[in-house]
């Protein structure tokens, strides 16, 4: 063999082990634990949230897809949890026939223990409310889509409304002339109407009625429009 | 079949050996294009995959599984990309050749510029044997890979020069010009303009193609540095390789016929 070939097969056997050495490697590296993992998950969805806002699992043995209608009784309905990965919450004051709270979904459900947690990876979620019906205590997380409707709410009741991207159209019906309205707008803009007072700093629009003492509404939106308006008790 | 295999190992080591020597003899034959094309291709694949393999080795990310699979994806997106981009620089080379005054064809264009990449062959073997071995032994390797990579860049100009000089019948600065400074200038101009750049490049090869060719025509051989008489710069590839040897230097790459 002369020297030329012995570079040429020389050439030819660097890259070769190159090749092979590129493709054994990563079997090389240290498997990650599931400690590890599981770290890294959370990571994600914690990034996942701050960028979607709440995202409702979807797609897990416990999800399936359809259309739902279900009663509930007005004084459990009082404390609710509404979750929508995608898709819309809407609220009426009429349309309930009886006293019952009735809430009629479409979409896909991720199924839960609890009646009055609400969850839906995708589609809308239309909310009836029999009349003289008030919230105690609502929140709706929703990762990307609208909330909109009539929400009516006690003397001391709070509700909170977690957007990530979308829209939030609500008229207030509060039963008393107290509380505060918080609208807290990453990106986009904030409107109060009907309150008595309003204050605005970065990326946040309080408004008050009467002395602010009594309910709360908090909305919190990550990039979108959000309007708020004081329908009267 | 092991005939033509050692031939095409010959040729490798001919070229980085003596490498004027091998491109002469090979200006006289048939192109020997597939094994160093496949070569380069290989080196690319490597390149792009042990990139991916060394962030896995060196960060030991929960991800790892995952990012292992993508690491023969990203070597084969590297070997592909890598042959367009080569067939690009042949054909920029060749462009300029013809407009400085060389004669060739194109495949001889991309075979040179094939086998100026198969020097990285190794540092990609030290850098291997880094990704292989990890922890502090790598750092002798990936040093050992730096030293070597910066003599294979060298290595790897030096034989693209002198492949566009005999494979074109340029004298060596205008092969330098054309294998490296022009293309460099090229890419600089596009990053820097943009699209404008590329109409500008367009532009200035378009007006250099004519005005090459008018001076061909009144018999000048433009672009050239030398004074020759009317009529030459053509035919120049008919220069037997012991002519070129007894007159080395500048004025003995070619381009006038004796």
């Amino acid at each position: 063999m002369r020297v030329e070939e012995a570079v040429g097969l020389l050439i030819v056997g660097l890259v070769i082990f190159s090749i092979g050495a590129s493709l054994a490697a990563p079997a090389l590296a240290p498997r990650p634990t599931q400690r590890e993992v599981e770290g890294l998950e959370g990571l994600l969805g914690q990034i996942m949230e701050g960028v979607l806002g709440p995202v409702t699992a979807c797609g897990g043995p416990s999800s399936t897809g359809g259309q739902w209608t279900i009663e509930l009784d007005p004084q459990e309905a009082r404390a609710m949890i509404i979750r929508v990965g995608f898709g819309s919450v809407e609220l009426y004051t009429s349309g309930s026939t009886g006293e019952a709270v009735v809430v009629e979904m479409e979409g896909v459900r991720e199924w839960t223990s609890s009646e009055d947690v609400i969850s839906l990876c995708f589609g809308e979620v239309r909310v009836y409310l029999p009349p003289g019906f008030a919230f105690d205590n609502l929140t709706i997380e929703v990762g990307t889509g609208e909330v909109r409707g009539t929400l009516p709410i006690s003397p001391s009741g709070s509700a909170e409304v977690d957007l990530g991207t979308g829209d939030v159209q609500l008229d207030l019906a509060p039963q008393s002339l107290n509380g505060v309205a918080t609208l807290s707008v990453g990106m986009g803009s904030a409107e109060a109407h009907g309150f008595d007072s309003t204050s605005e700093s970065p990326g946040e629009l309080r408004a008050t009625l009467g002395s602010g003492g009594g309910f709360t509404l908090e909305v919190d939106l990550g990039m979108g429009d959000a309007e708020v308006r004081v329908s009267g008790p | 079949m092991a005939g033509p295999f050692r031939s095409g190992l010959y040729r490798i080591g001919g070229v980085l050996l003596h490498p004027r020597q091998a491109f002469e003899v090979m200006a006289h034959e048939d192109v020997s294009l597939g094994l160093p094309l496949l070569l380069a291709a290989g080196i690319s694949f490597a390149e792009g995959a042990l990139f991916v393999a060394s962030v896995v080795r060196v960060i030991p990310l929960p991800l790892s599984p995952v990012i292992s699979v993508a690491s023969p994806l990203v070597g084969i997106g590297a070997a592909v990309s890598n042959v367009v981009l080569m067939v690009i620089a042949a054909l920029l080379i060749h462009l300029n050749a013809q407009l400085l005054g060389g004669t060739g064809d194109v495949t001889r264009a991309l075979s040179v510029v094939a086998y100026s990449v198969l020097p990285s062959a190794l540092p990609l073997g030290a850098f291997a044997l880094a990704v292989l071995v990890g922890g502090l032994g790598a750092i002798g390797w990936l040093a050992l890979g730096g030293v070597l990579w910066l003599v294979a860049a060298v290595w790897g100009v030096a034989l693209l020069v002198i492949g566009v000089s005999v494979f074109y019948n340029l004298d060596m600065g205008s092969a330098f010009l054309a294998a490296l400074l022009i293309p460099l200038v090229d890419l600089l101009v596009v990053i820097f303009l943009g699209k404008y750049g590329l109409v500008l490049l367009l532009a200035a090869y378009a007006l250099a193609y004519y005005f090459s060719r008018q001076s061909r025509a009144g018999g000048v051989a433009w672009a050239t540095s030398r004074e020759v008489p009317a009529g030459a710069g053509v035919g120049v590839g008919e220069i037997a390789p012991g002519e070129l040897e007894e007159e080395p230097g500048p004025e003995g790459g070619g381009g006038e016929e004796k």
